[in-house]
């Protein structure tokens, strides 16, 4: 890294003005042309303003900084030990206070998937914030990261649309640098899932493919399941259900022969929602209920297969087993704590609770007034299009046609809206 | 003059207005579990790096 860039970054990270580093050494414009790499400053005068931003110029230790920076990269791709990575954070942090680093910027960008890593998201924010300022002085390699790292934070953030364009920014970086294979299949792979996310089914079976060939080759099993996953996903939307459940198999397998258990239960709830959106709920509610039993699952998944459970045995008028389900559902929703996100599943849970008891009222008023608008608000087209007509044949069974025909035609313009996206 | 006038506030309401709705572009919920987008650690990770 240049020393006007590395002045620049150290004095934004310290908070202080060109004026107030500046003062006594040079003038603020010879400051600002330093830093702008205008101008080529003498040795006493990096000195100085070094000494007032408290770095060593000392670069000894750099190929030191080096090598533990690279070993951390490395902890944030695998996303290893937490507490590993929080330790050798703050060696990093310590060591790059003091020192002028070559690795300082790369660094820095890399503390954006750091706090991601790690949930903290508005430090993901600031940081990406104040790297903002100096992302004018990036090569290419940083800009690498920062593109796809900015990614990740949008992703995160359930903004996937952004989360494309940071993605493709990135890719074209890739004509430029050299990276090892793993790197471009772990983009590839979250570009994948993005497009999935988006609905754009083609490309996310294009990207899986191209990232599925080079995890193969890595023995990385897990990525390779993850992006059969995917695959499963993409061929079911386009009704290529046995290629659906093909890559849904593969990717259980890989998960079985890794012992591990998140890919197995992921793929069992999306066989579950492939066998229900093709009306075999016998199917459908074997693999809901083997996420449901499993208490090693986190709640939010154990919560959204019970909530489907319930779904398949009111569909298929099985209101016994239907009761006895809504009854652990409620447990499992009070044992989660309060969450927004759990809101869904409270109304769902609520909403079946009013149905099955035939309680008019409260269920009309519920779907009515508080859950589909909540849907709508949210854009959750899929549930949207179950309740309202739920909703609509409630209604026509209570004789009240003229407003049933509402929420079927709801219904109706919801799921055209989804086949447009 | 007004008709200039009108014709500016309008544009910039309009562009407010967009990058606004930009901003809360957020995700469509839809049916199926995605797999995260960080890797998670394996007890079993084979890997030759």
């Amino acid at each position: 890294m240049e020393i006007g860039s590395f002045i620049k970054l150290q004095r934004v990270k310290k908070g202080m003005t060109q004026e107030e580093l500046a003062n006594g050494i040079v003038s603020m414009s010879y400051l600002s042309k330093i830093e702008n790499l205008r101008t080529e400053a003498s040795p006493e005068v990096i000195s100085l303003l070094c000494t007032r931003l408290g770095i060593d110029l000392n670069s000894e230790n750099d190929i030191t900084i080096k090598e533990k920076c690279e070993q951390w990269y490395s902890m944030l791709f695998d996303v290893s030990d937490k507490e590993e990575i929080i330790e050798m954070y703050n060696e990093l942090s310590e060591l790059l206070a003091m020192t002028r680093s070559d690795s300082l910027m790369m660094f820095e960008i890399h503390k954006i998937r750091y706090f991601l890593i790690l949930g903290q998201i508005e430090n993901a924010l600031e940081q990406i914030n104040s790297l903002n300022e100096v992302s004018g002085t990036f090569d290419n390699l940083h800009q690498y990261y920062w593109y796809k790292f900015k990614g990740n934070y949008a992703s995160t953030n359930s903004e996937s649309n952004q989360a494309l364009k940071m993605y493709k920014l990135a890719e074209e970086k890739l004509k430029q640098i050299h990276l090892p294979e793993e790197e471009i299949a772990d983009l590839q792979y979250i570009m994948a899932i993005t497009h999935s996310i988006l609905l754009n089914t083609l490309e996310a079976i294009e990207y899986s493919n191209k990232a599925i060939d080079i995890f193969q080759k890595a023995y990385n099993f897990i990525r390779c399941a993850q992006c059969h996953i995917v695959l499963g996903i993409s061929f079911r939307r386009i009704k290529m259900y046995d290629k659906s459940i093909k890559h849904y198999n593969l990717a259980r397998h890989l998960g079985e022969l890794n012992k591990n258990n998140h890919i197995i239960q992921l793929t069992n709830q999306n066989l579950g929602y492939l066998y229900a959106s093709i009306g075999d709920s016998k199917e459908a509610i074997k693999y809901f209920i083997k996420v449901v039993d499993d208490q090693e699952v986190n709640i939010d998944e154990r919560l959204s297969a019970i909530t489907n459970l319930i779904k398949e045995y009111y569909k298929i008028h099985k209101l016994d087993e239907a009761k006895d389900v809504l009854v652990k559902a409620k447990q499992l929703l009070n044992s989660s704590g309060k969450d927004v996100s759990n809101k869904l599943y409270e109304y769902t849970i609520l909403t079946y609770t009013y149905a099955i008891k035939k309680q008019d009222d409260l269920f009309i008023s519920l779907v009515m007034d508080e859950f589909i608008p909540y849907l709508q608000k949210r854009k959750d087209y899929a549930n949207l299009i179950v309740f309202s007509n739920m909703l609509g044949k409630y209604l026509e069974g209570l004789g009240r046609y003229k407003d049933s025909v509402k929420y079927y035609k709801l219904a109706n313009l919801t799921y055209e809206e989804v086949v447009n996206l | 003059m007004k008709k200039f006038i009108a014709s500016v506030a309008l544009g910039t309401l309009l562009l407010a207005g967009a990058l606004y709705a930009q901003e809360e572009q957020k995700d469509v919920a839809i049916g199926e579990v995605h797999p995260p987008i960080f890797q998670k650690m394996s007890t079993f990770s084979v890997s030759l790096y």
